[in-house]
């Protein structure tokens, strides 16, 4: 069993155990409260708002790059960009949202680099995990990687983020109209390539 | 399409748990790591208040405007024509002592990495030790590795000559390391290259970029800055391929950050320009006439810029600001490095056959390590790891 395996099993087997702090559940306490003992020093409270916020903001990185170890690292950079603010983050916004916003646009230059560049050349080393699953739902990420990145954020934000075509708009600094375009085009699209 | 939202939550990805948990360790890593923020007692601010004084007093009279240049209040274009000034005339500087040490031993403490046509060697108090044939080098991080070009390829080498991981890649040359150990940049030929850190995913980040070494910005570990061939400056992010700054520059030969990575000097044999990249401002880096920029080199905190300089046969080495060289001599004097307590220069003498060791702070003292054998140059110091 190799390490990482090993951390794995740790993971999974410590992923019922919920933190608590000063006998209250820490799932139990708003994001605001968690941000507020994060910024005293809690490491159980980073723990908890990465449980909360990683699972969707690596599944957005990687929808828009389908990249695995780009998805990776953007989602990790985003926290690691939170948490050198922390100290300056007002506690009365939400953090999802910043997080989400952090996320998306870094995947959108990412994946607009990519395509601007050739990316390693064969005998350049192999990448750090294997980029896309092999069977399941293949059909709809052709699809979904047949968009545009713009395109690919906006319907991850609104289908799996749940955001709102006005947040949407703020968070990516477009008119609300481009946003709605964007989101109407996109799932025409997908719609065209799942039918086929 | 109603279901698309349950669809893209449902998708399989790779590597999903190991990935989360990689994440997990980083974060906390970081959050462990960070400093916590303390209110200060009113007897720690006596000392920033007694400083705010003082500058206003600097403000507000003429013999204060002094003060403030002492200070560094003036900026980097008040240092820097100090410098010039004082760089026109030879001025008597000690008399190079040869190190007692033999066999090319450091007579300082940490390691002097070298570099050059011979190879690449590391350089501590029990000698010179061989890393192999490797004309360009750069630490990592933590002086663990070092990354290495030369024979068409890039590798990571441990200080006793290892290979941990190798990549081949035509015309490899000026590696640097960045400041979180991530990711490695390097040339390949006209491209501007990054890697992982351990080896992987290698890919290009710029074409046509001039023959340079590209310089990671402290505090920021994923901003490059590197030197078009059309030049221009630049500072793109080493993930995205976003460009965060350019400035146009013409021609350049050195990039280097101070180490809060707010000024980035841009210089040629013929002078050049210090960029406040937060400001979005600068200073001109002028020579005297006939001098010209052979090496510069930031101090490990602070804004302190040393130069190795040459003019009509002689060579030197001066800090920004401070009245008189550190050191003056016949010959060339290139490879300047800081070590990392930020007291002693390092440089390579060819004309000496020797590397030279120039105290910056305190009693002025110079001592000198022979290179091999006396042949000449052996390599310029590539950076001083790792002290206490």
């Amino acid at each position: 069993v190799s390490t990482e395996e090993l951390a794995v099993q740790e993971a999974v087997a410590t992923a019922g155990r919920v933190p608590r702090t000063g006998g209250r559940l820490l799932s139990r306490r708003s994001d605001a409260a968690l941000v507020r003992a994060a910024q005293r020093g809690s490491a159980d409270a980073v723990e908890e708002l990465f449980r909360r916020h990683w699972p969707g903001a690596h599944r957005a990185a990687w929808l828009v790059v389908h990249d695995a170890a780009a998805a990776e690292d953007i989602a990790q950079e985003a926290f690691l960009s939170a948490l050198r603010a922390l100290h300056r983050f007002d506690r009365r916004r939400p953090l999802a949202p910043w997080l989400h916003r952090i996320v998306v646009n870094r995947a959108i230059d990412f994946a607009r680099a990519r395509a601007l560049r050739r990316e390693a050349a064969a005998d350049a080393a192999e990448p750090v995990a294997p980029d896309a699953p092999s069977a399941l739902d293949d059909e709809l990420l052709a699809a979904l990687a047949a968009l545009g990145p713009e395109q690919r954020a906006v319907v991850v934000l609104r289908h799996l983020l749940g955001y709102a075509p006005g947040e949407i708009a703020a968070m990516l600094g477009l008119p609300r109209g481009t946003v709605n375009s964007r989101i109407r085009r996109g799932l025409d699209a997908l719609a065209e390539a799942l039918e086929r | 399409m109603s279901d698309l939202g349950r669809r893209l939550r449902q998708l399989p990805l790779p590597g999903e748990a190991a990935a989360r948990e990689r994440a997990r360790r980083t974060v906390l890593a970081a959050h462990a790591a960070r400093p916590v923020a303390r209110r200060r007692p009113l007897r720690a601010l006596a000392a920033p208040l007694a400083a705010a004084l003082l500058l206003l007093v600097c403000a507000l009279t003429a013999p204060g405007q002094a003060v403030a240049e002492w200070l560094g209040v003036g900026g980097p274009a008040r240092a820097v024509r100090d410098l010039v000034r004082d760089v026109v005339q030879p001025v008597p500087t000690p008399r190079p002592v040869p190190a007692h040490a033999a066999g090319g031993a450091l007579p300082l403490g940490g390691r002097l990495l070298v570099a050059g046509a011979r190879g690449a060697w590391v350089l501590d108090r029990a000698g010179a030790h061989r890393l192999g044939a490797w004309p360009a080098a750069t630490w990592s991080p933590r002086g663990v590795y070092v990354a290495v070009t030369g024979g068409g390829a890039l590798a990571a080498v441990d200080p006793a000559g290892r290979v941990h991981w190798r990549l081949a890649r035509a015309h490899a040359a000026d590696p640097r390391w960045a400041p979180d150990g991530t990711h490695v940049a390097y040339r390949s030929g006209r491209e501007l290259r990054v890697v992982y850190g351990n080896g992987t995913h290698d890919r290009l980040l710029a074409r046509r970029a001039a023959p340079v070494a590209p310089a990671w910005q402290p505090g920021a570990p994923h901003a490059l800055a590197w030197a078009g061939r059309d030049g221009v400056v630049r500072i793109t992010d080493a993930d995205t391929g976003r460009e965060l700054w350019h400035a146009r520059g013409g021609h350049v030969t050195v990039l280097a950050w101070s180490a809060d990575g707010r000024r980035l000097l841009a210089a040629s044999p013929r002078g050049g320009r210090v960029h406040d990249v937060s400001a979005h401002r600068g200073a001109a880096l002028r020579l005297a006439r006939g001098q010209r920029l052979e090496s510069a080199a930031w101090a490990p905190a602070g804004h302190v810029l040393a130069l190795a300089t040459r003019s009509r046969g002689r060579a030197q080495i001066a800090l920004v600001g401070r009245r008189g060289p550190l050191f003056s001599a016949a010959g060339r004097l290139t490879g300047l490095v800081w070590s990392p307590d930020g007291r002693w220069l390092a440089a390579d003498w060819p004309t000496a056959s020797q590397w030279l060791l120039v105290r910056a702070r305190g009693r002025p003292r110079v001592e000198t390590v022979a290179t091999t054998r006396g042949r000449g140059a052996a390599g310029r110091p590539q950076g001083w790891c790792c002290v206490g």
